[in-house]
Parts: C-alpha cells; sequence; structure tokens
C-alpha cells in the first residue's frame, strides 16, 4: 500500500503549487523520496457529550488508590480493563488513560465548546460563544497538511440542539479567531465531499467533482480579465482572490492524481452511509475517517459523536443522554454509561484495528495516529471542570510517552495539580507547535501559588 | 507632497504584499519593478553616500565601544544578501523612515541624505529577497499617529485631498444584511469577511484581504444557495429532458446577477456565464451546469470587494471624483450595512451625486431619516474607545465577591450600558466628544430593564388599559420612557428576550407582559411587588457593583440615566475600565497608552522585543509601587508617556469599582496613589500634574488636540483608511464643522462624507512611486 501510494504520490506535479499548498507538496514530496520523518502524525479526536466519568474508565486495580498529592503513573498493560472496555484489549500496549488534569479556565454545565480544546471561558447554555483562537485540533492539523487538512464529522450538533444531518456546528473546533469549523452531518455528503473525486455513490458526485474544474477555470479567467482593468497597486487584493481559485485547480488535479489511491480506499457504498439511526451514523462516520486517513486525503479529524439530545435506541436505550444524565430512566446512570462506553470503545477498537492493518515505515498506521477520546463536558453531565479524563488510542508518532500508562494527576488545588491547558500544550509541543503555552491560565491556582503553565514534561520524549 | 511621502507611497504596495499569504511569483515580479534604476553600483553609492551618512549622524552612539541600544552600526555589512546585519539594516530603515533617528537634540540629516540612504537600503533588500515591514505597518491603523499633528491642522498643507483608487473588501456587516436578497436559505451561509477581532479601528481598506480561507466559506455558501435556488425555483428546467437555451438561461443569470451583484449584468458578462453554462453541460448535464453558473455568479468579484477606482468627472492634480454609482455605495456602506437605497439610486441615475453638495444633500437626509438602520455611527464608538471589548477579560469571580459569570456574561452588559451611553448623547447631538468623555450620567439596564419598565407602565395605568382606554399620549408616554421614537426602533436598541420581541406596544402586549410578570417563579415565591420591580434578579444581583450601588440600591427602571458619584465620561465607565483591565488586576501602561494614542495623538513604539516585561511580584506593595521598575532610564524613555496618565486610573479597581485602598498580595491593603501628570496636549493651561483620573479627563475635554485626535480617528473609521498630510484641509473643515454646530457628530460626518477625501481618488501608480 505505502510503496504504491508513493508512487503515485511522486507524480504529483510539484510545480504547479499554490502558496497555501506549499507545505503540503513539500511533505509529499518528502514522502515519495522515502523519508520516514516526513510520514504525517494523525490525530482524530472523538467528542462525546454528557462528560466520561472517571470511575468508569479507571482500571479496577487503580480504584481508590489514587487519592495522591502525587503523580499516580501506573504501567497499564498490567492491568484488566474495566468490563465495557475489553474491545480495546488487543491494543493495551497503545493504550492510555490519563486522569485528574483541571480545566477550571473553562465554562462547565452541558459544554465547554471551544474551551474544551482551546483552554479558555466560553458560551452559555445554548451558545457557544466568541472564538478566541483556534482550537488544539486545528492547530494540529496546520502542523500535517493534507488535501483536506481537516476533517469535521458529527452526528449531532451544539450540546442542546436538535440539529441533524448537513452542515453543523457544534461549537467545539476552530481554525482561527472567529473562526468556528464547520462539520458534516450526512455521511452520504461527506462521503461525496472525500471520495467523489474517484468514486461516486451518484452519478452527479463524480460529475460534480469534475465540473467544479469548469467553475474553477471560469474563475481564474475571468479574475486575470478583470485584473488588468483595476489599478496596479490594487493588484495584490485581486491577487488573493485569484490565486485561492489556483489552489483550488491544484487540489482538484491532486484529488484527480489521487484517483487509483482514493479508489483503493473509499468504503464501499453502502445504506450505512444514509441510514438514519444515530448508532449507524456514528458507524459511517468512524468508517469514513478512517478511509480518509489511510487514503491520505486528511491527517486530522475531529468526530462529534452524539449531544445531550441524543438517545442510542439502537442500544436499548429508552433516555436521552440528557435524561441519563440526570438519572432519569428505568436503569441507573452507571449502567446506561456502561452500556455507551462499550459502544463507544467497539468504534475506536474498529478503527485502531483498521489502522494497525497498514503498515507504514517500519510500523503501521496507527503507530503514527492518536486518537483522543474526550467529552467536550468533562467529567460529568454538568462538567465540574475539576478534572478532564482522556483516553489515548495509538502511537502518537512515538513522540509522546503515553502508550501503555494510566496516569492521574493530583487533586485540583493541590501542589503538582495540572490542567488541560497543560495538557494541549504538551500535544502540541510534541508536534513541532513550539507554544510556551497554550490557552488560559488557571488564575485561582495561580493566586494560590501553584505554578502550571507549561508542557507536562514527563509526557515529553 | 513631500518626498518622504512620496517615498511611502511608492513602497506602500509592496508593503501590504509581503503582510499577505501571496505567492512568491507576484512578490518577486513587484520587487523586480520596484529596484531603484542602477546609475551607480551599489556598492559605489554605499561607500560614497550611506557609509558617510552612518559616520556623520549614527556610529557616535552605534559603535563598537557604546553599542547604544545594543546595536552597532560601525563596519556593518553592506552584503543584505550573506543576511548577518540584515534585521540592523531593517531597523534603520525603520527608524530613519518614522523620523525616529537620530534622536532630536542630536544633528539632523537633510531630507535628501535620508532619502539616499532610505533607497539603497529599499534596493538592497529587494535584491537579497527582503523586504521590511515597516511600509506596511505605516498602513495599519496602530500608525496612524505618525503623521505629524501639529502639521496636519497648521493650514499650511496646500495639497488636494483624495483616498488612492482602491478595492474595498466587503464587511462582515454588510453581508449579514445582504445575504438574504441571494435568494437561498441564510441559515446556511456562513461569514465569509470575519474582522480579527482586536482593538480599535478594524475595517480598513488596505489590510483586507479575499485569500483562500474567504473563498473556502463562498464556495460553500454558493454551493448551498444554488442547491436552494434549484430545489425551490428552477426544479422543473433542471429536470427537464433537454437541455435549456440560451431564452431559458440568460434570465436566471440576469436576475441572480441583480440579486448578488446588485447592478445590471452586461452583454458580454452575460454571454461568459452562458460560455460556461453550454460547456458544463456538455460535461456534466443541464442541472449540474446550472449549479455552476449559479455560483460562479455568486463568487462574482464585486461582491467580494467594492470597486472605488474613481470613474467620475476628472478633478485637479490627478484626481477623479467618485461615478455617481460609486458615490452611491460609498455613501450607503460609510452610514449603514446596505447597499444603497431606492433613493441614493435614484440620485445617482438622475445626474444628482455629482458634487460635494450632492453628496452632503445624500448623507445628511439619510442622517436625519430615523427609519434607517445606521448601526455604523455606534460602531464607531465602540470601536475607538474599545470597551465592547470586556467581555474578553476573564475575572475571578471569587475575587470579586459575588461578580457573577455563568449563565449570563456580567461584562457584556456592561458593554451594552455604554452604548446606552453613547447613543443617549448622540441623540442630544451637542458638545458630543466633551460629553462622552465627562458626562456622569450612566445607564445601568439587565434583562428585566424593558419588561419591568412596561410593567410599571401597566400598574399604573391600570384601570384605563384594563377598560381599554389608551390615548395617543399615553402612547407616546410609553415610548418616550424607552427612549424609542416608534416600536420599529425597539429590537435594535433592546437585546430582548427571543417572546419580547414582537412586543408593539399595544393593550395587548401589555397585558402580556404583566403576565409573565406575574408567572415569573420569584413573583410566586415572593409575593411582593416591589421585589418585583425593583429588585434585581438574584442572577442579576451583583450587577449593579461596578456602579457603586448596593445589590438593591436601585430600582433601575426606565427612563435614565442615573447620576454616579466619582465618574467622568466613558473612560471611567466599568465596560471602557473592564475591557482595558488585566485579568487580575488593573492596567495603567495600557489605559495611558490609550490615552497617549488615542486623545494625544501621540506615539509610543511598540515594546522591544529584548525586554521581559513582567511586574515584580511583591505582596507588600501596590501595583503602582512594583511599577517603579520601569522608572529606570531605558524604560522611562517610552514610559513616562504612558505610565503617568494611566496612574490616575488606580482609583478603580480591575472591576470599574471605585476605591480608597489597594488590597496586596499578603491580605493587608495600602491607600492608593492616584497622582500623575498630563503633558502632550499642547496647552499650557491644560498640561500639568494631575490627582486622579476625574482631574485629567476634565481637563483633556478641554483640549483642542483631543478633540483633532478624536476627529482624525473619525476619518480614520469613514475612509477606511490612514490619513495623509494631503488630508489636511479635510480634517480642518471637519474640525471647523463640528466647532460651528456645536460639537455635532452629524455635522462632522456630514463633513467628512462630502469631502474631497472621501470623493476623490486618484491611481498611485507603484512603477514610478509618483502619482499619475
Amino acid at each position: 500500500m505505502t510503496h504504491s501510494r508513493r508512487g503515485i504520490l511522486k507524480g504529483l506535479s510539484l510545480g504547479a503549487g499554490g502558496f497555501l499548498l506549499r507545505p503540503l507538496l513539500r511533505q509529499v514530496q518528502l514522502q515519495a523520496e522515502g523519508d520516514p520523518r516526513a510520514l504525517p502524525s494523525r490525530f482524530v479526536f472523538v467528542v462525546k457529550s454528557s462528560g466520561i466519568v472517571p470511575d468508569g474508565i479507571t482500571p479496577e486495580a487503580f480504584k481508590g488508590k489514587e487519592a495522591s498529592p502525587q503523580l499516580f503513573d501506573q504501567d497499564l498493560t498490567k492491568v484488566a480493563l474495566p468490563a465495557s472496555m475489553q474491545a480495546l484489549n488487543p491494543f493495551k500496549d497503545q493504550l492510555a488513560i490519563v486522569q485528574g488534569l483541571s480545566g477550571k479556565m473553562c465554562r462547565g454545565g452541558h459544554s465547554s465548546y471551544f474551551g474544551m480544546m482551546a483552554a479558555y471561558m466560553t458560551g452559555g447554555e445554548f451558545d457557544a460563544g466568541t472564538v478566541v483562537r483556534a482550537t488544539a485540533d486545528a492547530e494540529l492539523a496546520k502542523l500535517n497538511p493534507a488535501p483536506f487538512n481537516h476533517v469535521g464529522l458529527a452526528v449531532k450538533g451544539k450540546a442542546l440542539s436538535k440539529s441533524y444531518g448537513g452542515t453543523m456546528y457544534p461549537g467545539i473546533t476552530a481554525v482561527g479567531p472567529g473562526k468556528e469549523m464547520p462539520f458534516q452531518g450526512s455521511p452520504d455528503v461527506a462521503y461525496e465531499q472525500l471520495f467523489g473525486s474517484a468514486v461516486s455513490a451518484t452519478t452527479s458526485g463524480e460529475k460534480r467533482f469534475k465540473l467544479q474544474r469548469n467553475l474553477f477555470d471560469f474563475m481564474v479567467e475571468d479574475l486575470k480579465k478583470v485584473r488588468t482593468a483595476i489599478p496596479s497597486s490594487e493588484h495584490g487584493k485581486m491577487d488573493a482572490y485569484l490565486n485561492s481559485f489556483e489552489e483550488l485547480q491544484v487540489r482538484h488535479s491532486k484529488l484527480a492524481g489521487m484517483n487509483e489511491q482514493i479508489k483503493a480506499n473509499a468504503p464501499a457504498f453502502t445504506d450505512k452511509f444514509t441510514a438514519e439511526p444515530e448508532e449507524i451514523r456514528q458507524e459511517a462516520h468512524f468508517d469514513l475517517a478512517t478511509a480518509a486517513l489511510i487514503a491520505g486525503l486528511t491527517n486530522v479529524v475531529t468526530i462529534r459523536l452524539d449531544n445531550v439530545n441524543m438517545t442510542y435506541k439502537q442500544l436499548g436505550i429508552d433516555k436521552h443522554n440528557h435524561g441519563i444524565g440526570h438519572n432519569e430512566g428505568t436503569k441507573t446512570q452507571t449502567e446506561y454509561r456502561d452500556i455507551i462506553r462499550k459502544h463507544h470503545t467497539e468504534l475506536l477498537a474498529t478503527m485502531a484495528g483498521k489502522l494497525k492493518a497498514v503498515p507504514e515505515g517500519d510500523g503501521n498506521m496507527l503507530d503514527r495516529t492518536m486518537i483522543v477520546f474526550v467529552s467536550d463536558s468533562g467529567d460529568a453531565h454538568h462538567g465540574s471542570c475539576l478534572e478532564w479524563p482522556y483516553l489515548i488510542l495509538g502511537g502518537a508518532s512515538g513522540k509522546l510517552k503515553l502508550p501503555g500508562r494510566y496516569l492521574r494527576y493530583p487533586k485540583y488545588g493541590e501542589k503538582g495539580c495540572r490542567t488541560i491547558a497543560d495538557w494541549w500544550t504538551t500535544i502540541l509541543n510534541a508536534h513541532g507547535n513550539p507554544v510556551e503555552f497554550f490557552g488560559n491560565e488557571d488564575l485561582v491556582l495561580k493566586q494560590n501559588g501553584i505554578s502550571h503553565a507549561g508542557a507536562l514534561q514527563e509526557l515529553l520524549i | 507632497m513631500t518626498h518622504r511621502q512620496r517615498m511611502i507611497t511608492r513602497r506602500r504596495t509592496f508593503g501590504f504584499v509581503g503582510l499577505s499569504i501571496l505567492s512568491v511569483a507576484i512578490c518577486s515580479a513587484q520587487t523586480a519593478r520596484l529596484r531603484a534604476p542602477a546609475l551607480l553600483s551599489t556598492t559605489d553609492v554605499f561607500d560614497e553616500t550611506v557609509k558617510p551618512f552612518l559616520r556623520k549622524y549614527c556610529t557616535r552612539c552605534h559603535s563598537k565601544t557604546k553599542h547604544k541600544g545594543g546595536l552597532v552600526l560601525s563596519g556593518i555589512s553592506s552584503d543584505l544578501a550573506n543576511g548577518r546585519d540584515l534585521d540592523a539594516w531593517k531597523g534603520v530603515l525603520k527608524q530613519l523612515v518614522l523620523d525616529a533617528m537620530p534622536p532630536a537634540k542630536r544633528r539632523q540629516p537633510e531630507q535628501s541624505e535620508k532619502d539616499a540612504v532610505i533607497r539603497w537600503i529599499n534596493t538592497e533588500l529587494d535584491k537579497s529577497g527582503n523586504a521590511s515591514d515597516i511600509y506596511s505597518k505605516l498602513e495599519s491603523p496602530t500608525f496612524g499617529n505618525y503623521v505629524n499633528h501639529a502639521k496636519l491642522f497648521s493650514g499650511d498643507v496646500q495639497a488636494e485631498p483624495f483616498s488612492p483608487a482602491r478595492l474595498w473588501r466587503t464587511s462582515p456587516n454588510v453581508f449579514d444584511t445582504v445575504k438574504s436578497s441571494y435568494g437561498g436559505d441564510t441559515r446556511h451561509l456562513r461569514q465569509p469577511f470575519l474582522l480579527e477581532d482586536k482593538m480599535g479601528i478594524k475595517d480598513y481598506a488596505n489590510l483586507l484581504f479575499a485569500d483562500s480561507a474567504v473563498v473556502n466559506t463562498l464556495m460553500g455558501n454558493a454551493g448551498t444557495t444554488a442547491d436552494h435556488l434549484i430545489k425551490t425555483k428552477y426544479s422543473a428546467i433542471a429536470s427537464a429532458d433537454d437541455t435549456p437555451d440560451k431564452t431559458v438561461i440568460d434570465p436566471i443569470i440576469t436576475k441572480h446577477f441583480k440579486r448578488v451583484v446588485y447592478r445590471d449584468c452586461t452583454e458580454s458578462e452575460r454571454a461568459n456565464y452562458y460560455t460556461l453554462f453550454e460547456k458544463a453541460a456538455r460535461d456534466g448535464g443541464h442541472a449540474e451546469a446550472l449549479r455552476i453558473v449559479l455560483m460562479a455568479v455568486m463568487l462574482h468579484h464585486e461582491s467580494v470587494y467594492r470597486l472605488e477606482i474613481g470613474l467620475g468627472a476628472e478633478g485637479s492634480e490627478g484626481r477623479r471624483m467618485l461615478s455617481a454609482t460609486e458615490m452611491a455605495f460609498a455613501i450607503a456602506y460609510a452610514l449603514t450595512d446596505r447597499r444603497p437605497d431606492e433613493a441614493l439610486l435614484e440620485a445617482a441615475r438622475n445626474g444628482k451625486l455629482r458634487t460635494a453638495e450632492d453628496a452632503r444633500v445624500q448623507v445628511q437626509r439619510i442622517l436625519e431619516d430615523h427609519s434607517i438602520d445606521k448601526p455604523r455611527t455606534l460602531r464607531f464608538f465602540q470601536e475607538f474607545f474599545g470597551y465592547a471589548q470586556a467581555h474578553k477579560i476573564f475575572k475571578d469571580e471569587k475575587r470579586s465577591g459575588g461578580f457573577a459569570y455563568y449563565g449570563e456574561n456580567y461584562p457584556r452588559m456592561y458593554e451594552r450600558d455604554a452604548d446606552f451611553f453613547v447613543m443617549h448623547i448622540l441623540e442630544g447631538d451637542k458638545d458630543v466628544f466633551r460629553r462622552l468623555l465627562t458626562s456622569d450620567e450612566y445607564f445601568i439596564l439587565n434583562r428585566q430593564t424593558f419588561r419591568n419598565t412596561v410593567y410599571d407602565f401597566y400598574k399604573a395605568n391600570q384601570q384605563q388599559l384594563d377598560a381599554g382606554e389608551y390615548s395617543e399620549a399615553k402612547q407616546q408616554e410609553l415610548l418616550e420612557r424607552l427612549g424609542l421614537r416608534g416600536w420599529h426602533e425597539l429590537n435594535k436598541k433592546y437585546f430582548l428576550h427571543k417572546f419580547n420581541r414582537g412586543f408593539n406596544g399595544s393593550i395587548r402586549a401589555i397585558k402580556q407582559i404583566a403576565k409573565e410578570c406575574k408567572d415569573w417563579k420569584n413573583w410566586k415565591k415572593h409575593k411582593d411587588e416591589q421585589f418585583l420591580l425593583h429588585g434585581m434578579q438574584p442572577l442579576y444581583k451583583k450587577y449593579p457593583m461596578v456602579y457603586d450601588l448596593a445589590d438593591d440600591e436601585q430600582d433601575f427602571l426606565l427612563p435614565q440615566p442615573y447620576k454616579r458619584p466619582n465618574r467622568a465620561g466613558m473612560l471611567t465607565h466599568p465596560a471602557w475600565l473592564i475591557a482595558h483591565s488585566l485579568n487580575d488586576g488593573t492596567d495603567p501602561v495600557r489605559r495611558g497608552k490609550w490615552v497617549r494614542e488615542r486623545l494625544l495623538a501621540g506615539v509610543v513604539p511598540d515594546i522591544p522585543i529584548t525586554v521581559d516585561a513582567t511586574v515584580p511580584e511583591d505582596h507588600s506593595k501596590t501595583l503602582r509601587e512594583r511599577f517603579a521598575v520601569t522608572e529606570q532610564q531605558e524604560c522611562w524613555r517610552c514610559h513616562v508617556k504612558m505610565n503617568p496618565l494611566g496612574y490616575t486610573f488606580e482609583m478603580f479597581d480591575d472591576f470599574g469599582r471605585v476605591r480608597s485602598e489597594e488590597k496586596l498580595g499578603d491580605g493587608g491593603s495600602k491607600a492608593i496613589n492616584t497622582a500623575g501628570n498630563l503633558q502632550g496636549a499642547g496647552d499650557e493651561q491644560i498640561d500639568g500634574a494631575v490627582t486622579d483620573a476625574l482631574d485629567l479627563i476634565h481637563r483633556l475635554a478641554k483640549s483642542n488636540k483631543v478633540r483633532q485626535s478624536i476627529i482624525r480617528h473619525v476619518f480614520r473609521y469613514y475612509m477606511g483608511r490612514n490619513e495623509r498630510l494631503s488630508d489636511s484641509k479635510t480634517l480642518i473643515a471637519a474640525d471647523k464643522a463640528y466647532l460651528e454646530s456645536g460639537g455635532s457628530y452629524q455635522a462632522l460626518v456630514i463633513s467628512l462624507l462630502s469631502s474631497d477625501s472621501f470623493l476623490y481618488r486618484k491611481q498611485l501608480d507603484q512603477a514610478s512611486g509618483d502619482s499619475k
């Protein structure tokens, strides 16, 4: 697979690149030359609603032993995972659980919105608020360019919204100040967008892709003519517009050139991609994400898995997540959560398995992937922000000392306690963004003389 | 135009290309044109001109032995391509362009000497593939004050004012009002034209581009709109078996073009679109082809950039007036967020938009017509004062003693209060700037204010209203109480709950509000009319604290404002104080910088990169005491411009509450010191020691320079650019119009929008650097 892919990449024209595609093309070139350092790092952020209850992902062996003022650092591979997480057993050496990081610089409640991955307070009950900076997932996408720099797939929108399907704005990812990233909610549309250049569910899909070229060519020709009629001092502005279409032409050619690679990896279009039930839609999104990663169409995917308004009917659950969070229904909250967690970890395991099956460099694709499972309301249905559990799957490109570890940071307010801003700083630093501190500081910790602002050194290689 | 200005102009386009993310190909093409003619070899120029210049004016301080500021210019390499002294040369260029070096007390070079050195550095930078960012910086709002204030208002400048012929990217607000006319489903349209969310005036023509981020959003918008149109309007055409011909497609193009571009499509434009349709139809069928054509129209460059070329009558000094259509758009976008209204378009069609007087008539008409929404007026004050940034400063709730953040964002609501403060003064339109700076009449509103006021009105008139009696005079009374000219203004002025937005002042609507009040759970609990009307909801309990009010000290009903002691205008308004504070403390430096730059037309250089700007921790000292570090000689050179102004605001804490003591880190407290010093107002009566912020502000409000400095900012806002010396006549006339009208903001705006700076354009040719 990797060899044939290299061949295709080599065949791409490198001369025609617009400025924005340059880093991408440079990387493509290095990859084509077989330089392992040039292999991309991949990221999948799986964002669930209603919190990840810390106890639910804690192995039985560690329960009750962790109320320590020091960092609780254990070998995860030596203990049994909770029953609801058995699907992850084959990947234990590539699994990490990080607990105890606080996020008090964020809004709690049903969703911390962009705060979850950008560490600041924003939003209200129904409103995601202001975007002050790009979120960490988007920053990582900038470092690992691909034809689709960052793919957002969503089953549901904002915490309490009813939106389903189509373009959605769940309020969790932003590409820059004021720029929220749109998510695609309809798997069939996402399928067209990602794979439509080579394979298409509908005849119009491939046609549409080919016809886009007509539009780009038209715009480029038209703008070139317009350029001559405006003062030369203003050419720069018109050129910015013109060049953007030239870049789209290049991406179009690139995708056309990746035809075989896309064909080989695109999932077969089945009714899974048009099915209505949410659980099937989740599967569809996972399939799309995995295939897009393997085909080299993207290196970063963020999946909005559900929201509090959603009911896992196919799993036999009779209450929506909001009701479960408020202890409604026929079962206990813990029972409900176990059922849902089992389903989620199976989705993660399937994705990990597929990536592991693809050789890459000296290992496989999972080695260079970091799947982060997280909730936009942190530790509970109404997030307290006192701690923010993370479940990490994959080798993280060997850039973080995470695989196989169970970590619990000291409680909020204890000396040595750390925050999610430190966590995102760590991940960004490890992958080449030298930011000294990403996000907002926790002022209460700061005032109490607990210094925290910086990367988690124990995780850095 | 002075020679220096010409040099700046000459380099400008290159500068902004450097700012943007354009391809290298474009940059190098421009640098080629900008290279100076090489009459002498550059080494000769260096030896004969530059080296002696350095020796004469620079190396006395910047030598190997003295190296002031860490800079050594003796023995500097003339080979910029080797990169060793590149930064040093960029530094030299910047100092010369900004007239910052040599220091004023030293011998000054002739302009021609400086120009020769500037030219040599630019040529060498170009050759080595580098560029200085100083020219693009000069175009940015933060560098506006580098144009000499005294010269600008001296009356000595005889140049005829103009704006450069230009493209100006569509503003986000215009997009918001225009999008509904595209014919698609507006819920699926996203904002393509974002502005950087920062302090100050944001919408500058030269700084905004339609880059690939903009295009990505536009493509999405175009696709969804085309889909929607085909589904709702053209489904029969799309699903027909035969490919429709020109007679079917042309009207669709014509109509869509008018919707998007807001003018008639030319014959050749229509033909181009039809050719695209034919080609696409051959490749992929007519349904998809129709989609592509609709998208192409949506992406027309005139929906992205407005063109202000100057297509009207020729004027003196190579200037051309805006054409009637250009003028209609320019006036509409200066005052409103909408395209030109029918009256403007009609004036344009009938030859009534040709002169400055024509412009004046239209501007006055729009300003005086209260049915026309003019959000740009308030937006100027939001951007100028920067108070609308308060919600971004995160305050620790605990430290405040109950400053609620959760749910409702208090600072966001204080910003609204500040809006009301501004609107109230603008409604009077007398002595506007002085009142903005000194008025102690504040509005304090919460989400309940509107509803409670209506309820209070109902209680006072319950008998009549219940009997269905509701006189014209009574209706007027309610409107006046709410500060409205008509019910159409309701939602422009108040951010109401969704279910109150349809309020129309009728008896039924009033009774509905009364019912809502009685249904409110706290009413049910307390059954206390007093509590209902005169208390804050628990959620807003601590809201009044920043106005030095106890929880239930005021009833907060309309009409307002309230007089607040120890306050003077916007700079003591909690919204401004919070916006200009730190998360956990006040910010005398930034406040001082604000006053220096916005009110005193002063210049404070960027903080040197070598400076680690941290205030030492010492829990036994006040912030001001800890700021003593800035009084060291090398710091004080700049800090003297800011600190003595900013310290006066220490009479308020960082939430905006008046205080006499500062709480210290060690748990104790100390009396605050609010003494400061005002220098630079250029008036002996005004300059001098001040006791506190109130004293400072009342002096500032009397200053001519302060008034003129605000007018310079108004100019920048409406022109979308920094002023040049050649705008001198416009600014002097605007100042005069303001003074003669007794401080009317409207009169000021009318003067600016009928000025040559607003109405004339001049093509600046980058090749020669001179205007054509």
